[in-house]
């Protein structure tokens, strides 16, 4: 075969999708042409710059655009319950969408700013806008954490816990922090309750013309998940057959006040959020309910922290140089654009910010989700 | 057998959780998002495509019947989404070109600041990143989505074939007219490697 009738399948060749005929006769040809030995290693670096390309960031703004689109969307597809239950209470509001009255009164009775919970004007839009500080957690100062559980007469009370378990207080590996990233929010000294209008933190409160006094750091309260134990979110799953499935799930709902439960035909499905230091415990319990074992299970999450916190590094880095020459910079113009640049990284990091307080909440939580059949199905 | 976070998040989803589907967003965006990237060459088209994807997933969840993982269904839905896209804006306009360096100074400080080179190197490799960018993007669509797919996303030839509805000898020869197209701009920006130049130069008969 000739050099013509070999280079239109190296392309193949380099990713080993010739038949075996055209293979044989491609390494024939290679064995005693060396410009299409040399073709062959050009493609390869070819291709290996293709893959080289770094991953790029998703822009800030993304997580917030699209959250008002599905917003504006309307309600998902089933009107089925929504799990509500351990929300950690610095989760800001606005990315909530619709939550069934009935649940979120049930769950959450006591927080005032879950009060409708359901999609107001203020919801989706209005926090994005604001500087990370301005919002940072949505419960009245003294509002006992405990009540998210709702009427839990069980002996295993799912409580909201923001405290992760595996976060010893004064690992955070960071010295010069305030306040202790462990502490539940209704105790911290964290500088914002939430009904209050925003602390001067943000640019705005910057008088033009006026000093400039720098906001606080967007690693505030954000431990470095270099120095973390491993975080991870863990799961159960149980199936289980039962005579009477129904008993069962009444028993499951009496220990799990927050649990979603769902039916399809004579199965039903219970999944809930529990915390982390209950969730052995949980799950032992209920393998003995039901007899059946449960499949453990767990999602690592320092990566997507190391993520989330190195953005939020490189914003708080940059918005330290813009501050720096705001407290220096006197012509209008010249400070409104610098008020307006940080202005936009506060709204920048705030993304980050709300995804590392997810992962926590998630570090802080397991998932166990209970499948029930009729045995008489099986 | 376990259920991964993935398919206990969209069960949950689908009975009308939302704050799974929003866990679910957290867990894709990123792959999503570059998809998207990668498909359409800019930050604008990318971040409505990948909106666009996501809206369209939690729209037809109920019928995501688990199948194939969540995340293989998704990124099905966001090719799609890129590929309506890229269909539109071929009628409308022709391609970016600056976009990376005008609208992402996010990305290149990222980059330099990751990098354990000097700044020096830093700088020369977010160069060779733009340069490898932008030659992707100068590929014509046709070609340049069997490329991504193929060299970035990582499908198997019968994979592209089975979304873009072509057959496999079309996407062998297109993703080797990419290739081509390519190894040629890479090497007259002199980013390959010496000895490949010089056999380029040696072989250029050969070539088309």
């Amino acid at each position: 075969m000739n050099c013509d009738g070999v280079r239109g399948l190296l392309s193949a060749y380099v990713d080993g999708e010739l038949s075996a005929g055209e293979l044989l006769r491609v390494e024939q040809h290679l064995r005693r042409c060396h410009w299409c030995a040399d073709e062959v290693d050009a493609l390869r670096q070819t291709i290996a710059l293709v893959a080289s390309l770094e991953e790029v960031e998703v822009p800030a703004v993304f997580h917030a655009q699209l959250h008002d689109r599905l917003v504006a969307l309307g309600p998902p597809m089933s009107a089925g319950r929504t799990a509500v239950a351990l929300k950690r209470n610095s989760r800001p509001n606005y990315r909530r969408w619709a939550v069934p009255a009935a649940a979120a009164a049930a769950l959450v009775i006591g927080l005032s700013s879950y009060g409708s919970g359901l999609l107001g004007p203020q919801t989706p839009s209005a926090p994005v806008n604001n500087p990370i500080a301005a919002n940072p957690n949505p419960v009245q100062p003294g509002t006992d954490v405990a009540t998210v559980t709702g009427p839990t007469q069980g002996d295993l009370p799912v409580k909201a816990d923001p405290l992760n378990p595996a976060t010893p207080p004064g690992e955070t590996g960071n010295g010069d922090q305030p306040t202790d990233p462990g502490t539940p929010p209704e105790t911290a000294k964290d500088p914002v309750p939430t009904d209050t209008p925003p602390l001067p933190l943000g640019p705005t409160s910057n008088n033009p013309g006026g000093v400039y006094t720098a906001t606080p750091s967007f690693l505030l309260n954000i431990p470095d998940p270099g120095t973390l134990e491993p975080q991870s979110h863990l799961i159960a799953s149980v199936e289980a057959t039962s005579v009477n499935p129904t008993d069962l799930v009444e028993a499951l709902k009496e220990q799990l006040p927050g649990a979603t439960i769902n039916q399809v035909g004579e199965t039903y499905q219970v999944s809930a959020t529990v915390t982390a230091d209950q969730f052995a415990q949980i799950a032992r319990f209920i393998e003995d309910l039901t007899g059946a074992k449960a499949v453990l299970g767990s999602t690592e999450l320092n990566s997507q922290m190391a993520v989330a916190y190195e953005n939020l590094q490189r914003l708080d880095q940059e918005k330290q140089v813009e501050e720096a020459k705001l407290a220096k910079l006197t012509d209008e113009t010249e400070r409104a654009a610098a008020l307006e640049y940080v202005a936009d990284l506060t709204r920048r990091a705030k993304v980050f910010h709300e995804e590392f307080e997810r992962l926590q909440d998630m570090a802080a939580t397991g998932t166990i989700s209970v499948t029930l059949k009729p045995s008489q199905a099986q | 057998m376990s259920k991964s976070l993935d398919e206990l998040l969209v069960e949950r989803a689908k009975r009308g959780d939302v704050e799974a589907f929003e866990q679910l967003i957290g867990q894709h965006q990123r792959t999503v998002y570059n998809i998207a990237y990668r498909l359409t060459g800019n930050h604008e088209d990318a971040s409505d495509v990948a909106q666009e994807a996501f809206i369209r997933a939690y729209s037809s969840l109920a019928e995501f019947r688990g199948d194939s993982s969540f995340a293989t269904w998704l990124y099905r839905i966001v090719n799609n989404a890129c590929l309506d896209e890229l269909r539109k804006r071929k009628r409308q306009r022709v391609t970016y070109i600056d976009e990376s360096v005008t609208m992402d100074d996010g990305e290149m400080s990222r980059q330099i600041a990751d990098t354990a080179d000097g700044p020096e190197q830093a700088l020369e490799r977010v160069e060779i990143q733009r340069a490898v960018q932008e030659s992707i993007n100068s590929l014509d669509d046709e070609y340049r989505v069997v490329l991504v797919m193929r060299d970035i996303q990582g499908y198997s030839y019968n994979e592209i074939a089975d979304s873009l509805g072509i057959n496999l000898g079309t996407v062998k020869s297109r993703l080797n007219r990419a290739r081509n197209a390519l190894k040629e701009k890479f090497g007259s920006l002199e980013l390959l490697a010496p000895r490949v130049v010089y056999s380029g130069r040696r072989g250029k008969i050969h070539e088309l």
